[in-house]
């Protein structure tokens, strides 16, 4: 494998710090004022990418040890990564000068946060594309589905940590935002779908690709990432933490008749709800990273098989 | 067409898998342990015949036209040389490694000082008028290096002896510089030992 | 054998032209010419120890077909073959008493035995040479085989009263032992492709050749193969002829009486002979003629055994030496001096604990002293360490074997300063400086000044390698009618010749350098093809020479088993292996429990006993592989990669990783050599109380754990399973059972 888990780790932060990101913009639309909810989407938002890049630049480490080389690195407008590095600095100074206007005045302008949100998508899609354009050499990673795969994975673990810290810093917020609860059950239904797709896309693979394709799939449903595969990523990363919502939904819905909607708003808050929505959580992060990781490890190259 | 686009040519049917090339590119460029430039698959085939013979296919950097390595690196270290070889300028290496990702040929390694290296079919020697060490040393004249471009050239004459030669992975449009006569044959041909990579086994043979 | 890179060369070339045909009989599928895409070559598996029941075959078919050239084998001497357009006769019409009562039974015919009153002859020395007998092509009457031209080959009858038969009727009724369908069953060769194969070997005239190399007869049978390939070569006529069986490189004097310098006298040499003495390899003597027989039956002893096995035609064998050595018999060796050798690592079922505990036991070899460039298996259990140089620190003048059939030789000489100590005058340590200076210390003639005589009559000293091998090059460099050219200056610049050390020019005259450096630059000197081949290009120089094949071999015929008297076969024929009494080891054991052979075969990455300290040839190999048919492997439940092991007989294991491939023959597993090192580099070694760590991965592999011979390993003594007649210890064969581990 050219890269590992360290690379996983950057995808996996990167699109973690996007989707806070833009969970923090969201909170503008909040039925409820969510102000802790704002600030602790839009410290993960620029601390996960701030730390994702650096785990990149210390992986570089040719460069690292050469560090004016690094300057070199939007020589190539031709690169994914040349545009990468112009995404992620952009939305890290977006982002770092959103949360200092908004620790300084408690509030940010909205046009700065709908950029950032914009630049937020951007980096959670460009980790897609970035194993997108070397799919010539591994046929898992293919440039249609993953952008859109790691950009709703991205919603999932970002929206999961914000939330998290939410939760345990300030539960009272957690019900500001009354649509994530649908998105809770529909993201994992979504990132289930792109998955199936992405096998199957990559299953039937022809010419050279074939056998590197049919390997790699192998290698994630039958092979030696299969319990990584079915156990840290389908059940736990997306099987349970859609299960948990369900059964938070319907608790909320059967404690409140009123929000026939079954609105999130409406849920009890119990010490046993916390620690459902605490559990999904976490699950959803694994599951997360779990997806970056097995994308990494279990693809394998068509000189390889 | 009056650039130059270096290429080499394997006739697959010459090379008796002795590794020399191996050894002479290992002591020319300084390649680290368990890292290669070239190396050679060896495998048992059945042919046609029905009798079993042994194959050896060396590999290399292609040195294709449309590089993605070349396409994706960030830093421009990756690049197309005038005389149509891809090159690394080490001093501009960062070592992300992007091009390593990149390559479907998977023939690019990191040096422990990070940055990325491969074939670079001896641009040091071929600039001053020198083979590839690998061309220059196979014993049995199973490598042919020279300009594509250039009809008179001994790989243009050969290559038009074989009808155009074949390349591997045709099918990923990067239109490599590496050619080879016999791929195709020995591809259509079922394996029938484990795919040795030097003498250590690459992919296990399951019968 | 064609794995060799320039014979490779040569042959991919014109297999690819289409000049050329060639099946390679071999157990193992090697890398090598056998491509999938080159035309005109096949692998054909053949089953480890059966190379002789393939000639067999093969001759039995062209008998059979009359397919083979009965004009080259009619010939009854040189002059007649070379009449004929040959280059070499053989002994095929050759009489050979038949007549069990007759005193000279199983011999060739003499005129004496023919009542035949000939003049005795003799050669330039004025010995007696011997005559034979023959059946006159042209009368049908007994005639001497020197004094007509072809005898009758198939002939079977009396003679003077005597019952006679030719070599070429005994060789038929040999070879017709077993049906084509037997020798397939035991060869696994198809009975189409032995068809196909002999008759292939007959189309070409004499433009075929058997190319067959030590391997071939690695193993306890292995005479027969070597026989086998001279009776191909004989039935064709090929031997001397171009295209054929032509003589391997044949070179000029070079380190022996050359053109310039004397190498090979040694003044004041003390009248010393070996001829009474016997080889610590027990070779060379018949059991019978040895001291300790004489004086065992002296003693009172009727018909006593040795009890190590002697080997009355083998000339020398390292690996008998060895075994010779630990069981301190025939005699006890008091210093053993050993260079650049691995002997018990390269003799299959030596390196075993109870040897290396006798080698290492002053007990039994007092004072062991090793000259090596590293510290393997032999040299560790030394007493003492002679540094030596390397191939690139050292003079050679290796004739080039098959990879040249012309006339010269390569050099090899130092391209660098040797790393080895420098011992004081410039010299570095080495078995050349070891050798002199211990002599010179002796006092022994041939050494230190005025050691060699040039062909003017001066003297020079030997205290060097330089000294000796400069000058050899110096005759090679003068060799023939022309010397070779000076070197130019411009050249000797470009290539650095100009720059080496005075100690090397100052060892040939000023006259001699420059053309000394000419042949250094060329790494040997080459004479023209021409050179070798006669006028029309049909045969080899020195054609007219004799060149004889015993297709009837008197001295195999008069071979006597120490153990049991048993003879071998005076012609080529397929015998099964033999323990040390030449009976079968089938009936000592069960094929059936050990069905499997094993062949080794020169790996690709190692040398015979070197090379696994290169760290870039454990690269490109990290070990070696037990190498099994994918049908064998299916039946045992082996898959590629499984850890298996092969068991002898006798409980010796062979432990190591399955490679399941096509390319193996059915019945036999392989194995390439120079892996699974317990030394040389392996292990941690102390000098001068510095601790060098060894390195593991200079261990990985495996090796062949071949059973010793179970008849004479008794009662403490350790003999290992060997051909009878050559002493070479049975690298190929033998019996296994193969297990997962």
């Amino acid at each position: 494998m050219v890269w590992d888990a360290f690379i996983a780790i950057y995808l996996f932060l990167a699109g973690l710090g996007a989707g806070a990101f833009v969970l923090g913009a969201l909170t503008n639309w909040a039925k409820k004022p969510a102000p802790a909810m704002k600030k602790i989407a839009f410290i993960v938002g620029p601390v996960a990418v701030a730390v994702g890049t650096l785990v990149l630049v210390v992986d570089a480490h040719a460069g690292f040890n050469n560090p004016m080389r690094f300057f070199l690195l939007i020589s190539n407008l031709g690169s994914v990564m040349s545009w990468g590095v112009i995404i992620l600095s952009v939305f890290l100074v977006v982002s770092i000068i959103d949360l200092i206007v908004l620790l300084v005045k408690k509030s940010t302008p909205k046009a700065l946060d709908i950029v950032g949100a914009v630049m937020a998508v951007c980096v959670a899609a460009y980790t897609g594309v970035l194993l997108g354009d070397a799919g010539v050499a591994f046929p898992l990673w293919n440039m249609a589905i993953l952008p859109v795969l790691f950009v709703v994975s991205a919603a999932s673990t970002g929206f999961a940590i914000v939330m998290l810290v939410t939760h345990l810093a300030k539960p009272e917020e957690t019900e500001a935002l009354p649509f994530m609860g649908k998105v809770g059950l529909a993201l994992p239904v979504l990132e289930l779908a792109l998955v199936i797709v992405l096998l199957a896309v990559t299953a039937t693979a022809d010419g050279s690709a074939a056998a590197a394709a049919s390997a790699s799939v192998a290698n994630l449903i039958s092979g030696p990432y299969a319990v990584a595969f079915w156990l840290g990523f389908i059940a736990i990363g997306l099987v349970l933490p859609f299960c948990l919502e369900m059964v938070r939904h319907r608790k909320g819905v059967g404690a409140d008749p009123a929000t026939s909607e079954g609105l999130p708003s409406d849920r009890p808050s119990g010490a046993s709800d916390m620690t459902l929505a605490l559990a999904g959580e976490c699950a959803v992060l694994v599951g997360g990273f779990m997806l970056r990781y097995l994308v990494i490890m279990a693809a394998v190259a068509v000189a390889l098989v | 067409m009056s650039e130059k686009r270096l290429g080499m040519l394997i006739d697959l049917s010459l090379c008796i898998g002795c590794n020399a090339c191996v050894v002479a590119c290992k002591r020319e460029n300084d390649v680290p342990l368990t890292k290669f430039n070239t190396w050679i698959e060896s495998f048992d085939v059945e042919r046609p015949d029905g009798r079993i013979a042994r194959a050896n296919v060396p590999k290399q950097c292609n040195h294709c036209e449309d590089a993605p390595c070349v396409k994706v690196c960030p830093t421009g270290a990756s690049y197309k040389a005038e005389d149509g070889t891809v090159q690394v300028d080490m001093e501009k290496c960062i070592g992300c490694k992007y091009c390593m990702a990149a390559c479907p040929y998977q023939v690019r390694y990191q040096l422990d000082s990070g940055e990325v290296q491969k074939c670079t079919f001896c641009h040091h020697r071929t600039t001053e008028g020198m083979l590839p060490m690998c061309v220059s040393t196979c014993v049995g004249y199973a490598r042919f290096f020279g300009d594509l471009n250039d009809p008179e050239s001994d790989i243009s004459k050969r290559l038009a002896e074989a009808n155009g030669g074949e390349v591997l992975y045709d099918d990923l449009g990067l239109h490599p510089s590496l050619y080879y006569i016999g791929l195709k044959d020995i591809e259509a041909m079922p394996v029938a030992s484990a795919i040795h990579r030097g003498g250590n086994v690459m992919k296990p043979y399951e019968g | 054998m064609i794995n060799f890179q320039s014979s490779g060369k040569r042959t991919s070339a014109n297999l690819a032209a289409g000049k050329l045909k060639i099946d390679v009989l071999d157990c193992t599928l090697a890398n090598g010419c056998v491509t999938p895409t080159l035309p005109g070559i096949n692998w054909i598996p053949i089953k480890p120890a059966t190379n002789s029941a393939f000639c067999s075959a093969l001759i039995q078919k062209m008998i059979a077909d009359k397919t083979y050239d009965a004009d080259a084998l009619s010939f009854t001497n040189q002059k007649a073959a070379v009449a004929g357009g040959y280059g070499a006769f053989s002994n095929a019409t050759f009489l050979v008493i038949d007549d069990e009562s007759h005193p000279n039974y199983k011999k060739l015919m003499r005129p004496a035995d023919a009542g035949m009153d000939v003049p005795e002859k003799t050669d330039k020395d004025g010995k007696a040479v011997d005559q034979f007998v023959c059946i006159d092509a042209e009368t049908g009457e007994p005639a001497v085989t020197d004094d007509c031209s072809k005898g009758v080959l198939d002939f079977e009858g009396e003679v003077n009263g005597v019952k006679v038969r030719t070599g070429f009727a005994i060789l038929t009724e040999s070879v017709n032992a077993y049906t084509i369908e037997e020798y397939s069953e035991i060869t696994g060769v198809s009975v189409e492709d032995i068809e196909r194969i002999a008759k292939e070997f007959t189309s070409h005239g004499t433009r075929v050749s058997v190319c067959h190399k030590g391997g071939s007869c690695a193993s306890v049978n292995g005479v027969d193969a070597m026989v086998g390939a001279n009776m191909l070569h004989m039935m064709m006529g090929t031997n001397q002829m171009i295209g054929g069986n032509a003589p391997n490189s044949p070179a000029p004097t070079t380190a022996g009486k050359g053109a310039r310098y004397d190498l090979s006298t040694v003044k004041g040499k003390p009248s010393v002979s070996t001829k009474n003495a016997a080889y610590i390899s027990r070779t060379g003597v018949a059991w019978e003629k040895t001291d300790e027989y004489k004086n065992r039956v002296a003693a009172g002893e009727t018909d006593p055994k040795p009890i190590m096995p002697w080997f009355q035609y083998a000339s020398s064998s390292d690996s008998q030496a060895l075994m010779s050595i630990v069981n301190k018999y025939p005699y006890q060796c008091k210093i053993l001096t050993s260079f650049m050798c691995n002997t018990i690592q390269a003799t299959p079922g030596a390196m075993r604990d109870e040897v290396i505990e006798r080698l290492k036991d002053p007990e039994v070899l007092p004072l062991h002293i090793a000259c090596d460039v590293f510290i393997g298996e032999h040299a560790q259990y030394a007493d003492y360490i002679v540094p030596d140089v390397t191939p690139y620190e050292s003079y050679g003048l290796p004739t080039t074997g098959t990879t040249f059939t012309g006339y010269g030789t390569t050099v090899r000489w130092p391209v660098k300063e040797a790393e080895s100590v420098e011992i004081g005058d410039g010299r570095h340590a080495s078995w050349e400086t070891f050798l002199s200076d211990v002599a010179e210390a002796c006092e022994l003639p041939g050494f230190g000044d005025d050691a060699i005589t040039d062909t003017d009559g001066n003297t020079w000293p030997l205290r060097d390698a330089g000294d000796f091998y400069l000058k050899a090059i110096a005759n090679l460099a003068y060799a023939g009618d022309e010397p070779v050219a000076d070197i130019s200056a411009e050249e000797a610049h470009m290539q650095g010749l100009d720059e080496l050390p005075e100690s090397m020019s100052a060892a040939v005259t000023a006259e001699e350098w420059p053309k000394v450096q000419h042949v250094l630059s060329r790494g040997g000197r080459y004479w023209p093809m021409e050179y070798v081949h006669d006028a029309d290009g049909k045969r080899c120089l020195g054609y007219e020479k004799d060149h004889q094949t015993f297709i009837y071999s008197e001295k195999r015929a008069l071979y006597k088993n120490c153990y049991s008297g048993k003879g071998t076969s005076p012609v080529l024929g397929y015998f099964p292996e033999t323990l040390s009494d030449m009976s079968p080891v089938e009936e000592h054991y069960s094929r059936d429990e050990f069905p499997f052979t094993v062949s080794e075969h020169k790996p690709r990455f190692r040398s015979i006993s070197m090379l696994s300290n290169s760290p870039v040839m454990r690269d490109l190999c990290d070990h070696n592989y037990i190498e099994l048919n994918r049908e064998d492997a299916a039946e045992l439940g082996i898959k590629d990669g499984d850890k298996v092991r092969a068991v002898t007989p006798l409980g010796d294991v062979s432990e190591g990783e399955a490679m399941v491939r096509a390319g193996q023959v059915k019945g036999g597993f392989a194995l390439a050599f120079g892996y699974e090192h317990i030394n040389y580099g392996a292990q941690d070694i102390e000098i001068d109380g510095q601790m060098t760590k060894g390195n593991p991965a200079i261990a990985a592999g495996v090796r062949t754990h071949q059973m010793l011979d179970p008849l004479v390993s008794k009662d403490g003594v350790l003999s290992i399973y060997s051909e009878n007649e050559a002493a070479s210890p049975g690298r190929c064969g033998g019996m296994f059972k193969i297990e997962k581990a």
